[in-house]
């Protein structure tokens, strides 16, 4: 069951002033909306985080490949010309929804628990969600490319974990 | 550690001559973080770059923004927390009872760039047992220039990043542009004044509560006693005083009595002395 | 001194130790865990004398970990580092022992005032 479904205190406001916090402070950048056409196909990679309790749903961050990849240089604060594993990449955009994820928890009332962040890609990409209930979108530039962070919320959440 | 030892010596002995803060080894990090932005703006490619520029031409302006970067202490939000959650929950609850005007006056000492009178505000407006009170924030630094920043009350991305909760800022924030301004509700019961502590305050009526939190450090003991003494002067007889979490009265002015508040201490005035 | 990192992210070890030294702790000897039960381990071979922490971890949580150092009789000074630093999460840490949290996203300044009394 939800809480307050009505008057969720998770709003557009919210995320935007969560994620300029997070872009800030964790990548050392500023945020930059992104006013190129809305991206429609799912993106390359997604990393995602549950919350689970009172409130039910899924923060989510999308975007391709190169982005994530930028954002992990950031993070790293890694030249330009060196390249990071993988692991790494996955490692720091799963981080940054983590902590968006945490942040938006920070404005629910009741017990709601955080899961573990996690980075899909290619062929097991979770699609599922598109049947929750969308609660803020905000897509930003990252030098070029589009970052969507979404937050979903569904009535039960086993529904849209893989 | 990337910045050069030569740079760092230079830069030790600048803040050393022009402030008398001491920059102890360890503190190359720091040198380095405060010095970047500068570094930055000025078209250097690193702090190394730009601390050279300085050693090669005397440069006044850029000296004393050296100076200023190591020595300000930027102010967090909520500082150190515990001392916030005992006014919420303990402080100000005891005061609700025994106050029957529904008035409560606090003075933040040293308030500097606001967030500390800002956050008493707000920790207020979340007391349940003060809703609707009349609220009187005066905060007084000695700085006239950051009084008018505090006047202001806006902050830029990387100040409200300090420790100030997402919720809490979109509740009593507006943005403006690539800065927060704080809102009418909170930055309305606060009145900012210059004021020197070492000199004989000048009349503000009676508080409730003081905040004099982290200064008293930049005090030897004589005028640490002195400022206590006049402090006292001004507290209600069952008012509250907030120190700095490595600040206390013992062996300073005993006339103070600390008392345990959640994790933290609050000190009011001894039975006999009121 | 030593100082024990757990953390489940290898990026966000990074990032903490940057900020670490950003806020003038360079000089200590830093030792990494990438879970609670990892970190239980190098708590009880080095002997630190500071535990940082992550929140959510798998094989042990935070909050886990801590318990159970307290439960062996063990009373290392520790902090939490998290992305959830509500009023709720601060008591429950509080009660367990812990001395501080810290919200991520954090900046410099966060580790300052909270470290300064036990690294100085």
């Amino acid at each position: 069951m939800s809480l307050l479904p009505e008057t969720s205190p998770i709003d557009d406001e919210l995320v935007r002033a969560v994620v300029d916090q997070v872009w800030e402070s964790l990548l050392g950048a500023e945020v930059v909306p992104w006013y190129g056409e809305d991206p429609v196909a799912p993106p390359a990679l997604q990393a995602q985080v549950t919350l689970t309790g009172d409130w039910n749903g899924l923060v989510r961050l999308g975007c391709a490949e190169g982005a994530a990849e930028g954002i992990a240089a950031a993070m790293l604060m890694a030249g330009a010309d060196e390249e990071l594993p993988p692991e790494d990449v996955h490692d720091a955009v799963g981080e940054v929804v983590n902590v968006v994820g945490g942040n938006v928890k920070g404005a629910l009332l009741g017990d709601t628990a955080l899961g573990l962040p996690r980075v899909l890609t290619g062929p097991d990409h979770d699609t599922r969600t598109v049947a929750a209930v969308p609660v803020s979108r905000c897509v930003l530039d990252w030098h070029g490319l589009p970052v969507t962070v979404e937050v979903f919320t569904h009535e039960n959440t086993k529904e849209c974990r893989s | 550690m990337s910045i050069a030892p030569e740079a760092f010596t230079f830069v030790r002995d600048l803040v050393r001559r022009e402030s008398a803060i001491v920059l102890d080894p360890g503190k190359e990090y720091l040198v380095e973080s405060r010095l970047t932005p500068l570094a930055r703006h000025a078209g250097e490619g690193d702090v190394d770059a730009y601390v050279r520029s300085l050693q090669v031409r005397h440069d006044p302006v850029r000296s004393r923004q050296v100076v200023e970067a190591l020595t300000t202490n930027e102010t967090s939000w909520f500082r150190d927390a515990d001392p916030f959650t005992a006014l919420r929950t303990q402080v100000l609850p005891e005061l609700a009872k025994a106050r029957t005007n529904r008035q409560l006056r606090v003075w933040c000492a040293a308030c500097s760039s606001g967030q500390e009178p800002y956050s008493v505000v707000m920790t207020a407006l979340d007391t349940p047992a003060v809703a609707g009170w009349r609220l009187d924030v005066v905060a007084t630094d000695l700085n006239e220039e950051i009084l008018q920043r505090a006047r202001r009350g806006t902050y830029s991305q990387l100040e409200v990043n300090r420790g100030l909760p997402a919720t809490t800022l979109v509740k009593h924030f507006t943005r403006e542009g690539a800065s927060w301004r704080i809102s009418p509700t909170v930055s309305a019961p606060v009145t900012f004044r210059p004021l020197n502590l070492m000199r004989p305050f000048p009349p503000m009526g009676t508080f409730d509560a003081v905040f004099l939190r982290n200064v008293l450090i930049y005090f030897d003991l004589p005028t640490k006693r002195d400022i206590l003494r006049r402090v006292r002067q001004v507290l209600a007889p069952d008012g509250y005083l907030f120190l700095g979490a490595a600040e206390m009265t013992m062996g300073v002015d005993d006339s103070w009595q600390r008392m345990p508040a959640g994790r933290s201490s609050v000190y009011r005035i001894r039975g006999e002395e009121r | 001194m030593k100082v024990v990192i757990a953390d489940d992210s290898r990026v966000m070890r990074q990032i903490v130790l940057r900020t670490l030294r950003q806020a003038g702790f360079a000089h200590h000897e830093y030792v990494e865990a990438a879970d609670g039960a990892e970190a239980l381990e190098r708590i009880a071979e080095h002997g630190p004398e500071l535990v940082l922490s992550d929140w959510n971890m798998p094989n042990k949580t935070g909050i886990e970990l801590l318990r159970a150092l307290r439960a062996q009789g063990n009373t290392v000074p520790f902090g939490f580092v998290t992305s959830e630093g509500s009023p709720e999460m601060r008591d429950v840490a509080a009660q367990a022992g812990a001395l501080f949290v810290i919200a991520k996203p954090f900046t410099p300044e966060a580790f300052e005032d909270a470290l300064g009394a036990v690294l100085s």
